[in-house]
């Protein structure tokens, strides 16, 4: 420990300072937390072997339609002309249908 | 006795009932690093409990590369800071000025002796000092006096060297020594 006698009386003051019990309920009311609160691991760790392969498909699935729409927002506006992204009237004679269309197509192309 | 990493492994199995085990065996330092961050008993206990129960939901995450303990201070430390960020947030939008002591904390005067209203009046001092002191003099303070923890033991909760866990503690006691000097005018007298 550091000695300097000046400050000899901060040790003293605080190394009797009082110190908590412990708390006899804490225990019980952590238990009650991770049962209201369980992580995701416990969580699917105690589902059932169908539960947990009927939610890999289901999160499987979900992933590859969000993935297969982020791709089409992204390819359908990025051949789109600058004056057909914004909704002006009379902006979308520039628009290409088949082109639009033919995009629509080779992204759809696995259903 | 099992130690606090084979314990670990066995929650980690499933066995979550074992950590009670963990709970038990650092229920008082936790709880006493909370009341001298936050200075009322209430929400010492209730971080006490949000403190371990965040514990148990990143401990199947956990890796033997830091020790169990280091961790779970580290994980206290932070929520006890977060805890006075927001307190201090409410309080600006409340107006009103209660400062992290609470004086319900104190008995009844009128049930006390004169040497227990000394130590209670100690008691609150000591812990409006702390409140007064930056974050790195006060946390190094509860650390080493009120967790009793070693110079090493604290340099790897902070991620420091030894020699700055020497230095910041030779600073906070003199920063700790001003401050209580300007609220009681006097040092306590030794006992």
């Amino acid at each position: 420990m550091h000695r300097n006698n000046n400050l000899k009386w901060v040790d003293q003051l605080l190394l009797r300072s009082h110190i908590l019990p412990p708390d006899p309920d804490l225990w019980q009311r952590v238990r009650q937390a991770i049962s209201e609160h369980p992580p995701f691991s416990l969580w699917f760790r105690q589902k059932p072997p169908m539960a947990r392969f009927a939610y890999t498909v289901a999160f499987t699935t979900l992933l590859f339609l969000g993935v297969l729409l982020g791709k089409a927002l992204a390819l359908h506006y990025h051949h789109l002309p600058p004056a057909a992204q914004t909704v002006e009237a009379g902006s979308l004679e520039a628009y290409d249908m088949d082109e639009d269309n033919r995009l629509w197509e080779e992204l759809l192309w696995p259903l | 006795m099992l130690s606090d990493e084979e314990i670990i492994q066995l929650i980690q199995k499933g066995e979550i009932d074992q950590f009670q085990r963990l709970v038990e065996r650092y229920n008082q330092p936790i709880l006493n690093l909370c009341f001298r961050y936050l200075g009322n008993r209430e929400d010492a206990h209730d971080a006490a409990q949000d403190i371990f129960l965040k514990a148990f939901q990143h401990l199947f995450r956990w890796s033997p590369r830091a020790k169990f303990f280091t961790w779970l201070y580290r994980i206290a430390i932070n929520h006890c800071q977060n805890q006075l960020r927001y307190r201090k947030l409410r309080q600006w939008f409340s107006l009103s000025d209660n400062g992290p002591f609470d004086v319900q904390d104190l008995p009844d005067s009128s049930l006390l002796n004169q040497s227990s209203l000394e130590r209670e009046e100690e008691e609150a001092a000591i812990q409006q000092t702390l409140s007064r002191l930056s974050n790195k003099d006060r946390q190094v303070l509860i650390l080493f006096y009120f967790l009793d923890l070693s110079y090493q033991e604290i340099a790897e909760i902070l991620a420091i060297s030894l020699p700055a866990v020497e230095a910041r503690l030779f600073r906070a006691r003199k920063n700790f020594a001003a401050q209580y000097l300007k609220l009681m005018g006097k040092p306590p007298p030794s006992k």
